[in-house]
């Protein structure tokens, strides 16, 4: 009677390699290249963009050879972006060794139509600009310097290459400019009517106010009434 | 001022964020008593002043954390600890956590007018520096510096050498 429990019990037991679970942190075993996953016919791709939001994706992308290879390029793009509103010179210059033409890219041509720095929270819409006239315009004087041989690169190249009317055209994407000192003295009045001078009315014609600077970061000013300070539409 | 700040805006209307940090530095000079410490001008320094600071691109931003005055003034390289953006006290110079903490941003320098000045001054000086980088590499850009006007040069020199040659060949041969 044992042996036959004992065999049952053997047969019961299921392979363990079925039973694993598996875990999302787990490393990701590649697939041959002949999946079914990877197959994907061009359609698919172009059909679910749309529908997704950039960053889902790249994300999904990861999953199929099909989506990876047509989003390297995105991907490095954003990358790209990323590093510009965040000081990192290192990954600027290692995206743009391998893709320099991304110096000329539109980023409203891959789908990415806003971007944003985590540090500063300040939002841009990117509708018609260049990574390189982009940089341009937010005043990164250090990184348009990081770009600036990789342009020059490519000013001499069509120079050499005597492409008629190209070498004047590469010229006219440089269009940065630091305003002169009049101008900035006149920027900055601008400034002083537009953001400043109702927050310090405000500031000014209030006598309960009370700030304990011992206590910074935690003012005794509630947080409403600072927005109500700052807030100029209000 | 906080929406108007950081509602999405297209590139050709962004603000210039160091003009608009150096104009409210001129605005606590131009309406702050000097020699009165009030709750107003406090207010106004960590409430307005902070938040401007904390909008600016992370390359000042670093510079802020080591001391701008001395960066500019004094050529002090920036440090580790300044480069991965904290302050001295090993706060993060962005809030990052919420909402709330945006505007308690801490100023990075004891502000009172005379400092103000100072910082004014450091900051006019990086724009101008920055500005001289700009107009250096314009002037490289458009053909001013670049490799193949030294060819030309060179070959002029050398079109100028056999130039002379031949004239001091030509007498020599009319005489015969």
């Amino acid at each position: 009677m044992q042996n036959q429990r004992l065999k049952v019990k053997e047969s019961k037991q299921v392979d363990p390699s079925k039973n694993r679970i598996i875990k999302p942190n787990d490393p990701r075993i590649q697939q041959a290249p002949e999946a079914g996953l990877t197959k994907l016919p061009p359609e698919i791709p172009t059909a679910l963009s749309p529908y997704l939001e950039n960053r889902d994706f790249v994300n999904l992308s990861r999953s199929c050879v099909t989506l990876y290879s047509g989003t390297h390029e995105k991907r490095s793009l954003i990358q790209l972006l990323n590093a510009i509103l965040h000081d990192d010179l290192s990954t600027i210059s290692k995206v743009l060794d391998t893709y320099p033409q991304l110096l000329f890219a539109i980023p409203e041509d891959f789908g990415i139509r806003q971007i944003g720095s985590h540090y500063t929270r300040l939002q841009y819409l990117t509708e018609g600009e260049s990574v390189f006239s982009m940089t341009q315009k937010l005043n990164l004087v250090h990184i348009v310097e990081v770009m600036f041989t990789y342009f020059f690169n490519e000013l001499v190249r069509v120079r050499e290459c005597d492409e008629k009317g190209g070498a004047s055209e590469l010229e006219k994407l440089f269009i940065m400019k630091v305003p002169t000192l009049e101008e900035q003295k006149g920027i900055r009045e601008k400034y002083i009517q537009d953001f400043l001078s109702a927050p310090i009315a405000a500031i000014l014609a209030d006598t309960t106010i009370r700030v304990d600077v011992r206590k910074i970061p935690g003012t005794t000013c509630s947080y409403e009434k600072i927005i109500r300070y700052t807030n100029f539409d209000k | 001022m906080i929406n108007e700040l950081l509602k999405p805006k297209f590139l050709k209307d962004c603000i210039d964020t160091k003009q608009l940090l150096i104009a409210s530095l001129w605005a606590y000079c131009r309406h702050f008593n000097p020699h009165q410490c009030s709750h107003h001008e406090e207010a106004y320094i960590y409430l307005v002043i902070g938040f401007i600071q904390s909008l600016q691109d992370p390359q000042l931003g670093k510079m802020l954390c080591q001391g701008l005055d001395d960066v500019m003034m004094r050529n002090v390289p920036i440090s580790d600890r300044a480069a991965r953006l904290e302050v001295e006290g090993g706060q993060h110079f962005y809030r990052l956590r919420n909402e709330s903490d945006l505007v308690f941003n801490r100023v990075m320098f004891p502000l009172m007018p005379y400092a103000a000045v100072f910082m004014k001054k450091s900051l006019e000086k990086y724009i101008e520096e920055q500005s001289c980088t700009v107009s250096f590499l314009s002037k490289k850009c458009h053909g001013l510096l670049p490799q193949p006007q030294i060819r030309m040069d060179e070959d002029t020199e050398e079109i100028r050498h056999q130039e002379e040659e031949v004239k001091r060949e030509t007498p020599s041969q009319s005489r015969f």
